[in-house]
């Protein structure tokens, strides 16, 4: 049962108001620390800078989408134990199906509520405290 | 403001961005440029405005967002092509996107049947693959497909993590062979004297691994040369640890300047951890092969190709849970496992770092919000700062101390301050008039679809700054400005090729500074004014005698004139009937000018020219019956002192001056204004003659000119109320309230009614 307040995430949109969505639900449900990246590129720069037991990312951005970091994450040793939440639209099945292929641990549809968001991060790390 | 309401703001502020990119994308394939990454950042901007709109619930703009959105997505797969007419509506599209986006602000509505219409459009457009068909008859669009959520997660089942890894300490990282540092440390006699010891700098540095001093003591000199303080010995000191130059640096931070160090070696790139995505990424496409997952993890075990995910199902209560509180302590991660295969040459050898506080990550802004209503607050108390130190100058100099002296050199310093603390608060609120020229390219593009011409718009000077009070009653005048260029300026393409023109037309929309104001120019490539026709026309609708002579520059600008239009029909497009009169109004109530300069088949330029800012004004300070009262100085053309034979008498109380063979109406400011009842003779005072906005001229009489200043603007309808001829007041540096002229009104009253009141009415407040 991990405290949600240990769990270090990473959130990852091009969108300055998703993010700031998502880290607003984040904090309501005690994870505070959070740190933000702008697309693919920065995500793993910021990565490989300091570890984060959580990604919660968009599919589409620009230099690197959603599925080329999760591939890069699941292809780098360190970084491999990282979870990973893809954002997605309601009607992207594919992407869903296509980034289960590459390991995702969950998505999260967007719009989403803050039950939404504390049920699927509890699906990956169990009951937060 | 709550933090959601927050985000709103934000999203919106975004949207103006994504709406920008949108065009600017739009305009490239318009161009010719369609490759992928600009179509996708098309379809990314109108994807991300969904996304945000969905979150707060702006279900008509994620609707047509939607419509919007799925037809684009058929552009990036390839399964309809890029043509100019696609372009053409899907540039009409994205104004009634931003449409949506703006009745989403403000809480308002859009113009439903033209986003119906444009959603059928693009619906079938989508559905035909590209190609324009007739509206009519088009179903409407389909409700935007939305797939349950439970239907995507029938397939798809989470992933279970069992235990967090602990990030607190920094990972221990494999030695970075043959990386030594060699730091040479030479004290200067200073840090011996700061009472700093080179032990303990060693010592200090010691801590970071494992070192071996040499002692240099070659520039020791013999005994007897020996200066007992001075410094003569230098330190080399190997250390072999995997630590960055930072580091060794931070060391010597507190005797920097006491000492020469000089670092070299180290592990070779000496540098954060540099990333080859492109590497990583073919590591990536590649890696699927060996992602065996690692054994003995309880951790992600990432699925390979096709088979089914090793799903854990998700566990309330995960076996062997770590406490929360343990987390920080136990679970020291194994070493970061060094960097072999495929990925050894993505990564090029990380440094140990010590994690970095949980700082935002890139763009984190270095800008801060602040309630508008602060800064005015700011602004008023510069303002009445400005009038306090010219008070306070002006006592100075009555109380007779010589310019020379301490109190007025003092004086002299304040003013100085006082001016760049007014320049700087006036630079908060300045913002480029970009926001304004952001929305003029849809404009252009609307009015040349509706008059049938082919216009470029080229723009200048998008930086330029300017206080937002400006900002917000500049976009009006340009839009006008604008119309007409295209409207009138512009040939038709069939007289541009005629007349040996490309048949595209430009319009041109520049800012820049000059002399303490901001210019807007307006320019077209067009056909010119054509001065005979003006001319005629302004004989016709009688604005001026039929036998009057006037220059090129004097007709140009008969234009201006209230009612003048030369259009044959009055278009839809540059006015009802209102034409550059009511362009030249607003910007006369914002304290500017405007005029045009033409020649003809090359085309015309309107140059508008504005304060900076609408706090201060540059003032003509006059005296009117024992009152100070202010003349904006850009309605004033020149000032005079007339002779008493310039002087006509017309009717019983009227009066005109004739200035150069025209003839002026006189206005004796104080009989207008009620300072005073009896008629005083022109000649006796001054008189300035002015223009006002309708372009008519009056000479206004007073009694003496003090001098001109710039002034700071009072309202004095929030101080007082509303008053005829009066446009505002300021305060003077004696301390007064004097009231600033509102010329125009001034005039139209004079106009208005013949009777002057025989009691004096107004006076200003002492």
């Amino acid at each position: 049962m991990p405290a949600a307040s240990a769990l270090q995430v990473l959130v990852v949109d091009d969108q300055l108001t998703i993010r700031s969505l998502v880290r607003n639900g984040l904090q309501q449900i005690g994870v505070v620390n959070t740190r933000e990246a702008v697309d693919g590129e920065d995500a793993l720069r910021a990565l490989i800078t300091k570890p984060a037991h959580l990604v919660i990312s968009d599919f589409n951005m620009p230099k690197l989408d959603g599925l080329g970091l999760l591939r890069a994450i699941r292809a780098h040793p360190p970084l491999r134990q990282t979870a990973f939440i893809m954002l997605t639209g309601r009607a992207d099945k594919d992407l869903v199906d296509r980034a289960a292929q590459f390991g995702v641990n969950n998505y999260l549809v967007k719009p989403f509520t803050v039950v939404t968001l504390r049920e699927k991060i509890e699906e990956v790390f169990g009951a937060l405290t | 403001m709550d933090e959601l309401e927050e985000i709103k703001v934000t999203f919106f502020q975004e949207c103006d961005e994504l709406l920008a990119d949108l065009e600017n994308g739009l305009l490239a394939m318009q161009s010719g440029d369609s490759d992928g990454e600009t179509i996708n950042a098309v379809f990314r901007a109108v994807h991300s405005i969904k996304g945000g709109a969905g979150a707060f619930g702006l279900d008509p703009l994620v609707r047509f967002a939607h419509v919007f959105e799925t037809l684009l997505d058929g552009v990036r797969s390839h399964k309809i092509d890029v043509t100019v007419e696609l372009v053409r509506e899907l540039l009409r599209a994205a104004d009634v996107l931003a449409d949506h986006v703006q009745a989403a602000r403000t809480d308002g509505v859009v113009d439903e049947a033209a986003s119906a219409d444009m959603a059928a459009v693009l619906a079938a457009l989508t559905a035909s693959g590209g190609r324009i068909a007739p509206v009519g008859g088009v179903a409407p669009p389909p409700a935007p497909v939305v797939t349950p959520d439970d239907e995507i997660g029938s397939s798809f089942k989470p992933m279970a993590i069992m235990s967090l890894a602990n990030f607190d300490e920094p990972a221990e990282l494999p030695s970075l062979g043959g990386g030594a540092w060699t730091v040479t440390f030479r004290p200067k006699t200073e840090l011996y004297r700061n009472a700093n010891d080179p032990l303990l700098l060693l010592r200090e540095l010691e801590r970071l691994g494992p070192i071996t001093v040499a002692i240099n003591d070659e520039t020791l000199p013999s005994l007897s040369e020996m200066d007992p303080e001075a410094a003569y010995l230098a330190f080399t000191v190997t250390l072999d640890a995997p630590v960055t130059e930072a580091q060794i640096q931070e060391v010597f931070e507190f005797v920097e300047g006491d000492c020469d160090v000089e670092i070299t070696g180290g592990p070779a790139p000496a540098e954060a951890p540099a990333l080859d995505i492109a590497a990583l990424l073919a590591a990536a496409e590649t890696a699927q092969i060996e992602m065996a997952p690692p054994v003995a993890e309880p951790v992600v075990a990432p699925p390979v190709a096709v088979a089914p995910p090793p799903v854990i199902e998700p566990v309330a209560e995960p076996v062997a849970p770590p406490a929360p509180a343990s987390v920080a302590i136990e679970a020291h991660p194994e070493p970061a496992p060094e960097f072999t295969g495929v990925l050894a040459s993505a990564i090029k050898t990380p440094q140990p770092k010590a994690p970095p506080a949980n700082e935002p990550v890139a763009n984190a802004q270095a800008t801060i919000r602040v309630d508008p209503e602060r800064i005015d607050r700011l602004i008023d108390l510069v303002g009445e700062l400005v009038i306090n130190q010219a008070m306070l100058a002006q006592r100075v100099i009555e109380s007779g101390l010589a310019s020379s002296s301490s109190v007025a050199l003092g004086l002299d310093e304040l003013e100085q301050l006082t001016r760049q603390i007014q320049d700087g608060v006036m630079a908060i609120r300045a913002q480029p008039v970009k926001s304004v020229f952001q929305r003029m390219p849809r404009l252009v593009r609307e009015v040349a679809n509706m008059t049938g011409k082919s216009v470029r718009l080229v723009t200048e000077g998008e930086s330029t700054e300017v206080d937002k009070t400006v900002i917000e009653r500049l976009g009006e005048p340009i839009t006008h400005m604008l119309r007409n260029a295209i409207d009138h300026g512009l040939e038709t393409p069939d007289e541009r090729r005629a007349a040996g023109k490309p048949i595209e037309g430009t319009v041109r929309l520049a800012a820049l500074h000059r002399g303490g104001r901001i210019v807007i120019e307006v320019g077209d490539d067009g056909r010119g004014i054509n001065r005979k026709r003006v001319y005629a026309i302004a004989v016709e609708k009688e604005l001026i005698a039929p036998d009057a002579v006037l220059s090129d520059e004097e007709i140009d600008n008969l234009i201006f004139l209230p009612g003048f239009s030369t259009a044959s029909t009055v278009s839809d497009i540059s006015g009802r009937g209102v034409g550059m009169d009511v362009v030249r109004r607003s910007v006369q109530a914002l304290g500017g000018r405007i005029s045009i300069s033409s020649k003809p088949g090359e085309g015309s330029v309107f140059t508008l020219s504005l304060p900076l800012t609408l706090a201060v004004l540059d003032g003509m300070v006059v005296d009117v019956a024992g009152q100070t009262l202010v003349i904006p100085l850009t309605a004033i053309v020149e000032s005079l002192r007339p002779k008493a034979e310039e002087v006509k008498g017309l009717g019983p109380q009227g009066a005109v001056l004739s200035v150069r063979d025209s003839f002026v109406p006189l206005v004796d400011i104080a009989n207008a204004l009620g300072f005073r009842s009896d008629k005083r003779a022109p000649h006796e005072g001054v008189v300035l003659l002015i223009e006002a906005e309708d372009g008519g001229r009056a000479a206004l009489v007073a009694d003496a000119i003090q001098g001109q200043r710039q002034v700071v603007i009072k309202s004095l309808e929030s101080n007082y109320r509303q008053v005829e001829g009066i446009a505002a007041a300021t305060i003077l540096g004696d301390g007064r309230v004097a009231l600033i002229v509102d010329v125009d009104a001034l005039v139209a009253m004079r106009r208005r009614d013949n009777t002057r009141p025989t009691e004096p009415t107004l006076f200003a407040a002492e």
